[in-house]
C-alpha cells in the first residue's frame, strides 16, 4: 500500500498513473467484510489509513504500528435536568450531579470522593465590611448593605471620642420619631433603667460612656431578621467601657426600629464628636 | 460637617461632606445629648433634695433600705 500524498486537483487531460491511483484515490476509507479481510488486503497499511469493518461496524485507523477503533462515542451527556453538573467519578467517568435546593452549598462528600450539595453551615460569620473609626467624623455610615444574609451584627471594638458624648444609630436614614428602646446601665456602682419611645435614633450608650482617654469600649450591635421587608426591626446593643481603673460600664439596650418596613441596607452610628479610634467590623450572620 | 461612608458593596470608604438629612440627624443627636444631660441633673438635684428632707428627719436611705422601700 502506498503512503498517502494528501490532495490533487486533476485537470483536464493529466494522466492518471499507478502513483496518483494508490497515494490520492486509495486514500478514502476502504470497507471490508472484517479485519482479516482487511489484514489480508492491505499488507503494508501506512500511518493514517481508514478501513471500515462491516462485521463490528467500526472505522479503524493505522497509527503506524498497528489497527485502532475509531472512538467516535465521545462524552456520554449523563445531564438531564436543568441545574445539573458534570463531575468526574471513577475512571474519570462523566457523572452527573442534580441541582441542590435553595441556599445550599457545594461541598466534598465525606469520603473526600465527588463534590455534593449541603445545606450552608448555620451561624457563619462573614465580614462584610471593616475599617478603623473616623477620627476626622462623628458619624460612620456603613452603606449598601448586602440582603443576603439572616442577622447583622456591628462590633465596634477598643472605641473612644474626642469628648464624653453618646451613641446612637439610624437605620436607611430615617430621622423620624420611629425608634423605641429599653435601657439597664451600670456605672461605677449605680444601675439606672429607662424607657423611651418617640425618638430619631436608637441609643446605643448612655451618657457616662465612652470618657475621653483609653480606647477600651466595646460596642456590640445585633439586628436579626433585618432584611425582611414585612415588620420592623429589633436592635440589641451591649457596651462595656473601662477607662483605667475608674470609671466602669456595662449598658444593654433592647430596641425597636418602627419605620417604614423595608430590608436595612443603611446604618448610621453616630457619636456627639469626632471618634478618637478604634476599629468597627460589620458582619452578615447566618 | 463631615460624615466617613464605608460603601459595603463598593468597599470604598470616603469622608465627605452630610447631606441635609444627615446633618439633621445629627442635629437630632446633639439635641438628644443636651436633653439627656439635662434629666441627668434634674435626676440629681432631685435625688439631693430627697437626702436633705431624710436627713432633716434623721434618717438615710438606708433606713429606706430596711423598710423595704
Amino acid at each position: 500500500m502506498a503512503a498517502g500524498q494528501g490532495f490533487k486537483t486533476f485537470a483536464t487531460g493529466d494522466v492518471l498513473s499507478a502513483a496518483d491511483v494508490n497515494g490520492y484515490l486509495m486514500q478514502g476509507v476502504l470497507v471490508f467484510a472484517d479485519s482479516a479481510e482487511r489484514d489480508a488486503e492491505i499488507t503494508s497499511p501506512e500511518e493514517g489509513q481508514f478501513a471500515y469493518l462491516k462485521d463490528t461496524n467500526v472505522t479503524t485507523y493505522y497509527t503506524g504500528s498497528a489497527w485502532a477503533n475509531l472512538d467516535t462515542t465521545g462524552m456520554t451527556n449523563p445531564m438531564t435536568t436543568t441545574g445539573d453538573v458534570i463531575y468526574s467519578s471513577s475512571g474519570s467517568t462523566p457523572a452527573r450531579l442534580g441541582i441542590g435546593t435553595a441556599g445550599q452549598v457545594l461541598q466534598v462528600n465525606s469520603g473526600a470522593t465527588a463534590p455534593e450539595w449541603a445545606t450552608a453551615v448555620s451561624g457563619a460569620f462573614t465580614s462584610i465590611a471593616s475599617g478603623s473609626l473616623p477620627t476626622g467624623s462623628g458619624t460612620l455610615t456603613l452603606s449598601s448593605i448586602s440582603g443576603s444574609y439572616k442577622n447583622l451584627r456591628l462590633v465596634l471594638n477598643g472605641w473612644n471620642g474626642s469628648g464624653n458624648n453618646i451613641l446612637s444609630m439610624t437605620m436607611n436614614n430615617d430621622t423620624t420619631a420611629v425608634y423605641g428602646y429599653n435601657s439597664v446601665w451600670y456605672v461605677n456602682g449605680s444601675a439606672s433603667t429607662g424607657s423611651n419611645v418617640g425618638q430619631s435614633s436608637i441609643r446605643l450608650t448612655a451618657d457616662e460612656a465612652a470618657k475621653s482617654g483609653d480606647n477600651k469600649n466595646i460596642t456590640v450591635i445585633d439586628i436579626p431578621n433585618y432584611a425582611t421587608a414585612a415588620t420592623g426591626k429589633l436592635i440589641q446593643i451591649l457596651s462595656g467601657f473601662l477607662q483605667s481603673t475608674t470609671v466602669r460600664a456595662l449598658m444593654t439596650y433592647n430596641g425597636y426600629y418602627y419605620g417604614a418596613n423595608a430590608a436595612v441596607d443603611r446604618l448610621d452610628v453616630t457619636y456627639g464628636s469626632n471618634y478618637a479610634g478604634g476599629t468597627y467590623i460589620l458582619y452578615g450572620v447566618n | 460637617m463631615k460624615i466617613y461612608e464605608h460603601n459595603t458593596q463598593t468597599d470604598v470608604a470616603e469622608l465627605r461632606e452630610m447631606t441635609g438629612e444627615e446633618l439633621i440627624q445629627w442635629q437630632n443627636h446633639q439635641d438628644d445629648e443636651v436633653r439627656i444631660a439635662a434629666e441627668k441633673t434634674e435626676l440629681e438635684e432631685a435625688k439631693k433634695a430627697a437626702e436633705a428632707k431624710l436627713a432633716a428627719l434623721g434618717l438615710t436611705t438606708d433606713d429606706l433600705k430596711a423598710l423595704g422601700l
